[in-house]
């Protein structure tokens, strides 16, 4: 898939790939793990810089404005911007318990405003998916910390970073 | 706004799709469109722009604000 975009892409632009060209050229891929130097491997485009971008959900437009930042500071004449992803069924759920939430502050303001990851963890109650496990924890850490912290707002930006899963941490361009 | 509600108070249209797919662009220096005559099928990006939320996100009171 991601072979397959950009192929055709270096074939729309009428542009030759030479592996090891003498020119200054580099590829920015967009995958959450090291996946970006398969495609561009396939391609044809090696011996050139590669760089994998994990940005969430803005992951292919960071890929798009890395680029773009490459050719105006005159550090490659010709880039390649490429992104895939593949969804799992079903919600995004978290995948990495063992760091913090990248979207903790937001969840913290859902869960304040709208009870967002509790209701969400009552209604797949039922479930048994690792997606509806991944909730029902994030929930009970998001109360947990709500109702210890301080309720002035302005105190908010002083609290140790919430500890809950990330809930969306899989490749994406979406 | 009449779309079934998935999660109150997202409704189906506002949520994103369980989708596959990929997009390649290829982003080139003037000079390099020029050398290599592309300059018919290019497309020049005029303006672009990126930029994160304020610190005020966590902090605000109203889903609107």
């Amino acid at each position: 898939m991601a072979k397959e975009a950009g192929e055709k892409a270096l074939a729309d632009a009428g542009i030759p790939v030479r592996p090891r060209s003498s020119r200054r050229r580099s590829a920015t891929a967009t995958a959450t793990r090291p996946a970006a130097s398969a495609p561009s491997t396939s391609s044809g485009c090696t011996g050139i810089p590669v760089y994998n971008v994990n940005n969430n959900c803005s992951t292919g437009s960071t890929a798009l404005f890395m680029a773009k930042q490459f050719v105006e500071g005159g550090l490659a004449d010709c880039v390649l911007a490429l992104g895939f992803e593949k969804m799992e069924k079903g919600s995004l759920g978290a995948k990495y318990m063992d760091r913090t939430n990248p979207m903790d502050k937001q969840l913290q303001v859902m869960v304040d405003l709208r009870g967002f990851a509790a209701r969400a963890a009552d209604a797949r109650s039922s479930s048994a998916t690792p997606a509806a496990s991944t909730w029902r924890s994030t929930a009970r850490r998001a109360e947990r910390v709500r109702e210890d912290r301080p309720q002035e707002p302005q105190a908010l930006g002083q609290q140790p970073v919430l500890a809950v899963p990330a809930t969306s941490t899989r490749s994406t361009t979406s | 706004m009449n779309a079934p509600m998935v999660y109150e108070p997202l409704t189906k249209l506002q949520c994103c799709p369980t989708s596959d797919g990929a997009g390649a662009a290829i982003l080139a220096s003037e000079d390099f469109v020029k050398k290599h005559n592309l300059q018919k099928q290019a497309v020049e990006i005029a303006g672009m722009a990126m930029t994160t939320d304020f610190a005020a996100r966590s902090t605000r009171r109203a889903a609107s604000s």
